[in-house]
């Protein structure tokens, strides 16, 4: 066998994780601003909603 | 043409590095996890005739639920368990091309019972066909990664399983965004955001065929040597498929996963309504909470994956199921004590060990059954998620109807059912204290590790 061992290169490691880090922190970010409300303290809340201004 | 995806033409090179194939193993888990947000699509689904409002002859959420969510579930299970061998057979690479296909062409398919109005073809391509892809895209990348992380087996397939956890993160607000862009006074933007997706998916799932590869036979990670040493409850034997299911071991790991996935579930599907009823929270407010469950899910993965290479696998499970216990007791607490942090706190950490289990599980079955055949085996024991995946909310569902029909004030409605899963997580406890070591007569002949 004559193959030549050739390691991976760098950047194709950092890219591939690039590709699914993306994705995935962005995910992440809508998540947490959707979670925002819960942290809100309970009487906001569970403030029902503004009454439609007349 | 595609010889390409044969598993002869995958092997890697000497010098490649192991770490290109936990990003392929989550690019294909993170498209295929986007059924866990399918949930985003429920309501605009019920009013594709009416736009505004659902009109005579458009979908109820239960039948849409049924038809895709539940039905695709259920393939997920039945396709991991019918084509786990041809998996391990075929390699990785043309399965997770084979699951893009599948998952895609269902997304296309359901995109045109969408625009049709057609349920029949909506079960047909969310359901059959892109449940096949669920199934094969779930299973794939597991035997891979055990092979690459013989050193760190709970760590590698809780990278795999966290990216399938990831889907609802980027799957459900991916299509929030879509139907926002594609709704119109004649559309709801279903069809539309299902066709834009199989295309993104379809990139994606093949970007981690492109670059997953199985290791060299009798590679092992630099500087690693195997430890001569027996440990209790890693073998170093292999056991086939077609054996390990015959086993107690086996059966036993099922159940394990089973009472796991049940309690985890039930609380997953039903953790909106279960905010507001308890704890009086708002709409939003619950979605939120369902936002910070996904979280805990995807990092639950892993985090207590990672953990179980250091305590062990049964370690892990009886963790799992003992803590699990006292969670769900302190459940019907939290709502005496009216606090809806205490609440949150609890069934986060609760969310995190359902996935921690998801993910346990193949590095349990490897050290059970050996890495021969690890991934044929998973998708048989997935079989347990399908079951649970009905299970779970029904039993949370009807049992805290009954209660609300009975009487029970609604904020009490879901205690029964808290110290139910408490039950359920007490039988998995007993299912994994009974585990032991294979029999050596079950182990495979021709082949050691």
């Amino acid at each position: 066998m004559n193959e030549t061992p050739s390691k991976s290169p760098s950047w194709l490691i950092a890219l591939a994780w690039i590709v699914v880090a993306l994705p995935l922190s962005w995910g992440l970010y809508q998540s947490i601003l959707k979670s925002k409300p819960l942290f809100m303290g309970p009487a906001v809340a569970a403030a029902p909603p503004a009454p439609a201004p007349k | 043409m595609l010889s390409f995806l044969d598993r002869e033409h995958t092997t890697a090179p000497p010098g490649y590095s192991r770490w290109l194939v936990p990003p392929a193993a989550i690019a294909v888990q993170m498209c295929i996890g986007e059924i866990y947000g399918f949930s985003v699509f429920n309501l605009p689904l019920s009013r594709t005739l009416g736009i505004t409002k659902p009109a005579a002859g458009d979908w109820s959420v239960p039948t849409i639920v049924l038809c895709t969510y539940s039905f695709g579930l259920i393939l997920l299970g039945l396709s991991a368990a019918f084509f786990g061998k041809w998996v391990e057979k075929n390699g990785p690479r043309k399965a997770m091309f084979a699951s893009a296909c599948c998952f895609c062409s269902g997304l296309v398919i359901a995109s045109f019972g969408v625009r049709i109005h057609s349920l029949p073809l909506l079960a047909l391509g969310y359901g059959l066909v892109g449940g096949i892809g669920l199934g094969l895209g779930y299973i794939a990348p597991v035997s891979t990664l055990v092979k690459w992380f013989p050193d760190r087996p709970g760590m590698a397939t809780g990278m795999a399983i966290m990216g399938f956890g990831s889907g609802a993160l980027v799957g459900g607000p991916l299509g929030v965004v879509l139907m926002d862009h594609f709704k119109s006074a004649t559309s709801v933007g279903v069809s539309e955001a299902f066709l834009v997706m199989a295309g993104m998916y379809f990139v994606m799932m093949n970007f981690g065929a492109l670059i997953v590869r199985v290791p060299a036979q009798g590679w092992v990670p630099e500087g690693y040597t195997p430890s001569t040493e027996t440990r209790k409850l890693v073998t170093a034997a292999n056991v086939s498929v077609d054996v390990a299911w015959k086993t107690p071991q086996f059966w036993l790991l099922w159940m394990v996963l089973c009472m796991n996935v049940t309690a985890g579930i039930g609380v997953l599907a039903q953790a909106s309504p279960m905010a507001q009823d308890m704890f009086g929270v708002s709409a939003a407010a619950a979605g939120g909470f369902v936002g910070l469950l996904s979280i805990f899910n995807m990092g639950g993965r892993f985090f207590w994956s990672s953990y179980s290479d250091v305590i062990g696998r049964k370690g892990a499970f009886c963790v799992y199921f003992i803590l699990g216990c006292a969670l769900y007791l302190l459940i019907p607490y939290s709502q005496k004590l009216n606090s809806v942090t205490f609440f949150g706190a609890i069934a986060s950490v609760i969310i995190s060990m359902y996935g921690g289990g998801f993910a346990t599980t193949p590095a349990y079955l490897r050290d059970m059954f050996g890495t021969m055949q690890v991934g044929a085996i998973h998708g048989r024991v997935i079989t347990a998620w399908s079951m649970a995946a009905v299970l779970g909310p029904q039993l949370v569902t009807n049992i805290s109807a009954y209660q609300k029909a009975h009487g029970v004030p609604k904020e009490q409605a879901y205690n029964g059912t808290m110290y139910l899963m408490a039950g359920l997580l007490v039988v998995g406890l007993i299912c994994n204290l009974l585990v032991r070591e294979v029999d050596p007569k079950h182990h495979h002949k021709e082949w050691t590790t």
